[in-house]
């Protein structure tokens, strides 16, 4: 029995609302501290 | 303060205003909430909008929904679009979720108004709803005594008259052990009879949504209105809600119920005094009733203790200072994820964290989760067992009655066994639900408890409903 649905595209959350709660966001992006040992 | 099903028909009919029922809870709200905390955050305003939306609706003639006007609480791991949903935790205080949970549009379709969101034991992890990292709620009934929890709040907004009906989680009693110890119904549905979409995620094979309510009646109702198959939750059932308030009156005659010994056995002697009532009620209304025994359910404790925290360590995983919540600077990303966990998680969500890590790691793996996993199926199959000669189960909900605030807040084993009547359920997947059935020696409500196999929750309500009426 497949159980999956059809591969239909549907609606997602909107960036820049997503965004708007992340601790730090940068050009549509979240940003974090540097993570290897290169130059902030 | 009258029932949701009574609001919800004068406000349909025109008899009463949504806008009058909200003015009345908002002022019982205001008399007695400094003094039991049972809210996060009470949502005046919003309320008094939608209460309006609904009287417009009902001039306008338009269909209102089965809950129309009801006041309603929501515990406040539910998200909600815009309105801070906190956990009772620092490492989420200020979010606003950018989606509502299933539940929580249901409600609103059906015209319900949400009134508040309720303080909970932080991530719902706890039993007295001491874990709130904005303090504890007090039990209405007696102030000096905890509410339990973790949905503590929704238990005492219900049991304190704030509002009509609230919702909760039950991950291994969060729902049933405070309805029993605030005097009030609680039920947790079968797994994947309400979506989960939208509920933060605790335990998620255990983990369930459900309603508290005054009455056995109005608990049908809003569990109508949030039951039923949803395509954002992988695991919710397929079908629709099932008839509840229907068959409400149909009685027990002839139905098989068995009192659960190994739960008996475990709880103090008032306690125990209330189930052989309830026994003798279902039976005076025609219920075969003798003593059942499930051998395998002593190990619900113990399995659920590792499963649970074994989960719970993976989906807290998320909380890491990236994407919401708390952040706190380091100077590179690892030094920020543990800066950030360090101080935004209290005590007992850490304890189970590393009790999970420590259950799920190489080498243990097999002796403690794989464990957990093999106890949890041998439940399953008592329960299976059991089920072959009863329709139902029956047994008190928790040891005690309400306890003191302070008393187990530092011996986190005597807290896990407040759960050790409702965990097995939850293992199982299956329904129960607690009913209040009197007082205990010290004058505080007393819950029994009706356990059924899966999707057994018309016979279920049908039992309670009999449990209820011979109080009165």
């Amino acid at each position: 029995v497949n159980v999956l649905r059809d591969d239909v595209p549907g609606p997602s959350l909107d960036r820049d609302e997503v965004l708007a709660m992340a601790p730090a966001a940068e050009d549509g992006r979240f940003r974090v501290p540097r993570i290897l040992g290169e130059a902030p | 303060v009258s029932s949701a099903g009574d609001i919800a028909g004068a406000v349909r009919s025109g008899a009463r205003s949504a806008a009058d029922v909200v003015e009345e809870h908002l002022a019982v709200i205001a008399g007695r909430e400094a003094e039991l905390h049972a809210f996060n955050l009470v949502l005046a305003d919003e309320a008094r909008a939608a209460a309006a939306e609904v009287d417009r609706r009902v001039a306008a003639g338009e269909e209102v929904g089965a809950l129309a006007g009801v006041p309603v609480a929501l515990k406040d791991n539910l998200c909600t679009r815009g309105i801070p949903t906190t956990c009772s935790s620092r490492i989420l205080e200020g979010w606003r979720p950018p989606y509502d949970a299933t539940v929580v549009s249901r409600l609103r379709d059906a015209g319900a108004v949400l009134v508040g969101k309720t303080n909970m034991d932080e991530f719902a992890m706890g039993s007295s709803t001491e874990n709130s990292a904005f303090g504890p709620t007090r039990n209405p009934h007696d102030p000096t005594r905890v509410p339990g929890g973790s949905s503590g709040g929704s238990a005492a907004a219900v049991a304190a008259g704030f509002v009509a009906g609230a919702l909760g989680s039950d991950t291994g009693g969060s729902i049933r052990q405070p309805a029993a110890l605030c005097g009030v119904v609680g039920v947790k549905p079968t797994y994947g009879l309400v979506s989960r979409y939208g509920l933060v995620a605790f335990a998620s094979s255990l983990d369930q949504i459900g309603p508290f309510a005054g009455s056995v009646a109005d608990a049908a109702l809003l569990l109508e209105a949030i039951a039923g198959h949803d395509p954002r939750d992988s695991t919710s059932l397929p079908g629709p809600a099932p008839a509840l308030r229907a068959v409400l009156g149909q009685g027990v005659e002839g139905l098989r119920v068995g009192v659960l010994r190994e739960f008996v056995d475990a709880v103090e002697l008032d306690v125990a005094a209330r189930v052989t009532a309830a026994a003798g009620a279902l039976e005076a209304a025609g219920a075969k009733v003798d003593e059942a025994s499930v051998p395998a359910i002593t190990l619900g404790l113990s399995a659920y203790y590792l499963i649970a925290t074994a989960e719970a360590s993976s989906n807290l995983a998320r909380y890491d200072g990236v994407r919401y919540g708390l952040r706190v600077d380091g100077e590179d990303i690892t030094a920020m994820y543990g800066a950030t966990r360090a101080a935004g998680f209290g005590a007992e969500v850490k304890r189970r964290i590393m009790l999970g890590t420590y259950a799920l790691s190489a080498g243990y793996y097999d002796a403690y989760y794989g464990q957990a996993q093999k106890a949890r199926t041998l439940i399953i199959r008592d329960l299976d067992a059991v089920y072959e000669s009863y329709d139902l189960l029956l047994g008190p909900t928790t040891p005690t009655t309400a306890f003191e605030l302070g008393v187990k807040a530092d011996d986190p084993l005597a807290m896990y066994l407040s759960d050790v009547c409702t965990i097995p359920s939850n293992l199982a997947g299956h329904p129960a639900m607690s009913i209040p059935y009197g007082l205990g020696a010290d004058g505080l409500p007393v819950g029994v408890q009706l356990l059924a196999p899966a999707l057994g929750e018309a016979t279920m309500f049908r039992a309670a409903a009999v449990l209820e009426a011979s109080l009165s």
